[in-house]
């Protein structure tokens, strides 16, 4: 893994599934990012802070394809995806939830699972008028009906997304997320407006994400949820990383408190 | 009575090409959500295709048709040379243009049909331009030879084009790619994040529209018997819009019971002088009835819309039991934890 210019551990960069290579994205005069550089351990789960106007979603949307950043590469699984467009990125294995969701409104929950489910080579023409477009395959079903039962929204099946509510959104959305059996999620503040009963259920469902292997990148507000739940934190502030390491390390940087805190505690 | 069958055939004949014609757009912008203005320029490339590959070759004898080129092809390879040039259209543009956000693309196609009518008026040497082209062959003429008969026989082979296109659409819309298609109509971003190659998507739905559109053409050319560049106003495109809105899109079936109930309030308000009282106003105002129906049709569609924004027959909703989901022991298993 080539990280010209970085002077990354090498136990790191070993272990990386995701690197972030001195990342720059401009809007107009308005610098977003700036020469951010990061890595995503294989396995943990990231957080990925700082206060608003930060760069944290602008960083997601440059890391899974959305946005073209004008400088720095971004690698996932050893390979430079930076030119990949965001489905290619996610048929790679990268997939996203945003911060405002964005479920498929006119579409039933259970319908909302199967398209992320279903594989591009299954969602052809000739696979439409031949007898194997007329049920969804049963894999693909089974997942879908474990994934409802793991969200608790197996009642709310057949509801159209446009009926839930901003929590069930957020669930909804983490569900198809899961349906593409991916290696690495990028979640956009996933307890934004979830309910808090339903908040604790879907730490625990994270968790159980993360036992199972799976790579977790979570921009979150809610610190106490984001200390408690990572692994490892990446801090930004005006575009730029801060500081990168264990929550311990990152809750007694100065410089972190300084960048929430501001002029108060400067 | 037989005058007035063969009145209703020839309705009826209408009524299944416009289901055609909203089938495709129903693809298109019911399913994709493509807003497709432009729908009448693959329905005029199908019609002149079909006609020009069915004219017998020029100066065979005792043809007498107005026209300039003639391929003396059999019916069938007209309908599908109709297919072929309308879905080509329809990849040609929407290479490009299907990348073109909303409202964009909906300018960009009212500029292709608009393109379209002006290089068919222009090019005189393969469509005779102004004059249009007259007495195109009727399919399997010789074996009805009553003229009634024909209408009704023309009818029942519409009816099965018409039956084979619906079937398709139905199926189209069920599948996994129906499904997708729905996807990228509600949130495109959000398809593409999950692996979806969105512009491809939407070209499969873009094409296909153009072949319904270029089936129709040829159907509609064969029923008439001679085509004119002047008959592809973008009013056809519009009203295929109403009979896809009042029929409900996204659903195959409403936008053919769309296209039904447009043909029928269409022609339906001819007959407004029955009204008693109303051809009194009509001898007044000789404009007055015509005017009228216009407005008893547009009211009509202002009540349709607002009582039933979905359309006749909505979208069909992809339900769990379809699947034969929620069956599993470890579903029952899973639902059982506490949460």
């Amino acid at each position: 893994m080539s990280l010209a210019g970085h002077d990354l551990p090498a136990q790191q960069q070993s272990d990386a599934v995701m690197v972030v290579d001195g990342i720059t994205k401009r809007f107009g005069g308005v610098v977003a990012i700036d020469n951010a550089t990061f890595t995503v351990q294989r396995g943990a789960i990231t957080g990925l802070i700082g206060p608003n106007g930060a760069g944290k979603t602008t960083m997601f949307d440059v890391m899974t394809g959305q946005q073209a950043p004008d400088r720095g590469r971004i690698e996932l699984d050893g390979r430079d995806v930076t030119s990949w467009q965001a489905d290619r990125r996610a048929r790679a294995g990268l997939v996203r939830t945003f911060q405002i969701p964005r479920p498929f409104l006119g579409l039933t929950v259970w319908e909302n699972l199967l398209v992320a489910g279903t594989d591009a080579t299954d969602e052809g023409i000739v696979t439409a008028l031949s007898p194997r477009g007329r049920h969804p395959a049963q894999g693909i079903v089974d997942r879908a009906d474990d994934v409802l039962a793991l969200l608790t929204l197996e009642h709310l099946a057949d509801d159209m997304a446009s009926t839930l509510s901003g929590g069930q959104r957020k669930l909804l959305e983490l569900g198809r997320a899961m349906m593409r059996q991916p290696d690495v999620v990028l979640l956009d503040e996933p307890t934004a407006g979830v309910a808090p009963r339903l908040r604790e259920s879907l730490v625990d469902r994270l968790r159980g994400l993360h036992e199972q292997g799976l790579t977790l990148v979570v921009v979150e507000h809610d610190l106490p949820f984001v200390m408690d739940l990572a692994d490892r934190l990446v801090v930004m502030h005006l575009g730029a990383v801060l500081i990168e390491g264990d929550p311990d390390t990152v809750r007694s940087d100065q410089r972190v408190l300084d960048a929430y805190l501001g002029g108060l505690h400067g | 009575m037989w005058g007035w069958l063969a009145f209703g055939s020839s309705l009826v004949t209408l009524a299944l090409i416009y289901s055609l014609l909203a089938m495709g757009l129903d693809v298109q912008y019911g399913l994709a959500g493509l807003l497709d203005f432009g729908l009448v320029a693959f329905f005029a490339v199908g019609a002149f295709t079909s006609a020009i590959v069915t004219l017998p070759p020029l100066g065979s004898s005792g043809y007498e048709g107005n026209y300039t080129i003639g391929f003396g092809l059999p019916f069938p390879v007209g309908v599908v040379a109709a297919g072929v040039m309308g879905g080509l259209l329809a990849l040609l543009v929407g290479a490009t243009a299907v990348r073109l956000r909303g409202d964009y693309l909906a300018i960009a196609t009212f500029a292709l049909a608009t393109i379209v009518q002006i290089t068919l008026s222009n090019e005189t040497w393969l469509t005779r331009g102004q004059f249009g082209i007259s007495v195109i062959p009727q399919p399997l003429r010789t074996l009805v030879p009553s003229s009634n008969g024909y209408l009704h026989a023309y009818l029942v082979m519409t009816a099965v084009i018409t039956g084979a296109g619906w079937a398709v659409a139905r199926r189209l819309a069920k599948s996994p790619f129906g499904r997708a298609l729905r996807a990228v109509r509600e949130d495109e971003i959000a398809t593409r994040s999950l692996g979806k190659q969105t512009s491809a998507l939407k070209l499969k739905a873009f094409v296909i529209g153009g072949i319904y559109a270029g089936v129709a053409g040829s159907l509609w050319v064969h029923s008439i018997g001679g085509v004119h560049v002047n008959q592809f106003v973008a009013i056809i495109t519009f009203q295929v819009w109403l009979a896809v809105l009042l029929g409900g899109a996204g659903n195959a079936t409403g936008v053919v019971l769309g296209s039904f109930v447009l043909v029928a309030l269409r022609e339906g308000t001819r007959f407004l002088d029955l009204v008693p009282g109303a051809s009194n106003l009509g001898r007044v105002n000789p404009t007055f009835l015509p005017s009228l129906r216009f407005v008893v049709i547009g009211m009509l569609l202002v009540v349709v819309v607002r009582v039933a924004p979905d359309g006749i027959l909505p979208e069909r909703r992809g339900r769990r039991a379809d699947a034969g989901a929620g069956s599993r022991e470890s579903v029952a298993a899973a639902t059982e934890a506490p949460s």
